[in-house]
């Protein structure tokens, strides 16, 4: 009898700390200048070419600005704590055939309440929030990555990525490219995608494990 | 008399529908009893030594077919050929062992992910289901229309959506000449099937899939 009052006692004070009001200590909004990273509008058409030559379009099925937080006790179950505030920018555009679905997300995607801790020295890495900042290129349920600063300038310093003051696609010149590769793409000869190229007009190109590709036109 | 006569007739209706019950009520016993796939669906089963394969469509693009022994929702499934108990329902009593055989396709570009059985519940059915993905889930997913099934002991598609299908001895797909090929044709249920299912799909027994037609023009065919 005695036990089950204590469990009582400790589940309602779990329940009374648990209906804590959180605060919300800061809001990031996306600038209008870095809403247009992704360049698109609801029911855009993008016009896309295969390397073989095949045309087909691209639709642009959504466009969302959406305010995410993100809690000091990041629990599943109950999350808790003051939380701050950030918004997001994704777009979807789907194609019928080739039956793809490519989706940009942008904003502060990897935001930490922690700092990082420095692992060889044991100290906090100070980072500024703007550093936080990325940009998330889906193929169908591949992505890559970006980073972006303050100025909306793309960090070209990771591995994974390469820059480019111009290239030419389809005889287009596209200045300022960023080529990222896909997250655990295949290194077999397959049509699994393997990098994207983005750059202020939004994805320029997707380059498959098997060297075809799909380009704007 | 007329009386009589009416009373004759409703003794007569009662007499028959007891006799339709107690025949009804006849319960078939399959407890220990083990079912295998029908010899004639057996040609069906695929040769699973070969994981991965290549198609390409008319338009030039490549596509890449992965085969797994699983479903993402049912990971205990052993091999591609296994036993599988079940109970008997209705009219049936008792639990039996049916024997099963089943393949999920999953495409690398096009995300098409999809099921095909051969299942020996008592009859022997080839079950396909198309859509297993929820990532690309549309209005027209729902298991009637998702759904493929063709029963071997009646010779009839048995499955709410009935596409139209037939049997080849062989058929020549990309100068490859492949035996016992089933065609399963959508073309006049479009509108109630989902943006993953082929309009045109051809199975080859051993092979699998051979050749689609995922939309009016474009035909993907299997290449070595």
């Amino acid at each position: 009898m005695k036990i089950k009052n204590i469990i009582f006692y400790i589940i309602l004070i779990c329940s009374v700390s648990a209906c804590e009001k959180s605060i919300e200590t800061e809001r990031f909004m996306l600038s209008s200048n870095e809403k247009e990273l992704a360049p698109y509008t609801l029911n855009q058409t993008v016009k896309f070419v295969h390397s073989n030559g095949y045309e087909f379009d691209f639709k642009v099925t959504d466009v969302k600005l959406n305010i995410l937080r993100k809690y000091e006790i990041p629990n599943i179950m109950f999350q808790s704590g003051n939380y701050i505030a950030y918004q997001i920018k994704s777009v979807t555009m789907t194609s019928t055939y080739p039956k793809l679905t490519m989706k940009i997300e942008l904003g502060y995607l990897n935001y930490s309440f922690v700092n990082p801790i420095d692992s060889l020295n044991n100290t906090t890495v100070v980072s500024s929030v703007d550093s936080m900042k990325g940009l998330r290129v889906y193929f169908n349920n591949h992505y890559a990555y970006l980073n972006y600063n303050k100025d909306l300038v793309f960090d070209c310093k990771s591995d994974s990525v390469s820059c480019y003051d111009s290239i030419e696609i389809n005889g287009q010149t596209y200045l300022n490219v960023i080529e990222s590769k896909f997250y655990y793409h295949s290194d077999s000869i397959d049509s699994s995608p393997k990098s994207v190229l983005y750059n202020s007009k939004g994805i320029l190109q997707i380059k498959l494990c098997n060297n075809e590709n799909f380009s704007i036109k | 008399m007329r009386i009589f006569q009416s009373n004759k007739l409703g003794y007569l209706l009662l007499l028959t529908l007891v006799l339709l019950y107690c025949y009804s009520c006849t319960v078939e016993d399959i407890d220990g009893k083990r079912f295998y796939i029908a010899s004639e669906a057996r040609k069906y089963m695929l040769d699973t030594t070969e994981t991965s394969f290549r198609m390409e469509d008319n338009v030039g693009i490549k596509e890449t077919f992965h085969i797994e022994k699983n479903i993402f929702y049912n990971a205990q499934v052993p091999n591609y050929l296994y036993y599988e108990e079940f109970k008997g329902a209705g009219a049936i009593s008792g639990t039996a062992v049916a024997e099963k055989f089943g393949v999920t396709y999953k495409s690398v570009l096009n995300q098409y992910y999809f099921r095909y059985s051969l299942t020996s519940v008592i009859e022997t059915k080839l079950e396909i289901s198309w859509c297993l993905d929820d990532y690309n889930f549309s209005s027209n997913s729902w298991e009637d229309n998702n759904r493929f099934e063709y029963n071997f002991n009646t010779k009839k598609v048995s499955s709410k959506l009935k596409p139209k299908v037939k049997f080849f001895d062989s058929l020549v797909v990309n100068n490859i000449t492949y035996q016992d090929v089933i065609e399963i044709d959508y073309s006049s249920l479009k509108d109630k099937i989902n943006e993953n299912t082929p309009s045109k799909i051809y199975f080859a027994g051993k092979a699998g899939l051979i050749k689609f037609v995922p939309l009016e023009g474009i035909e993907v065919e299997r290449i070595k």
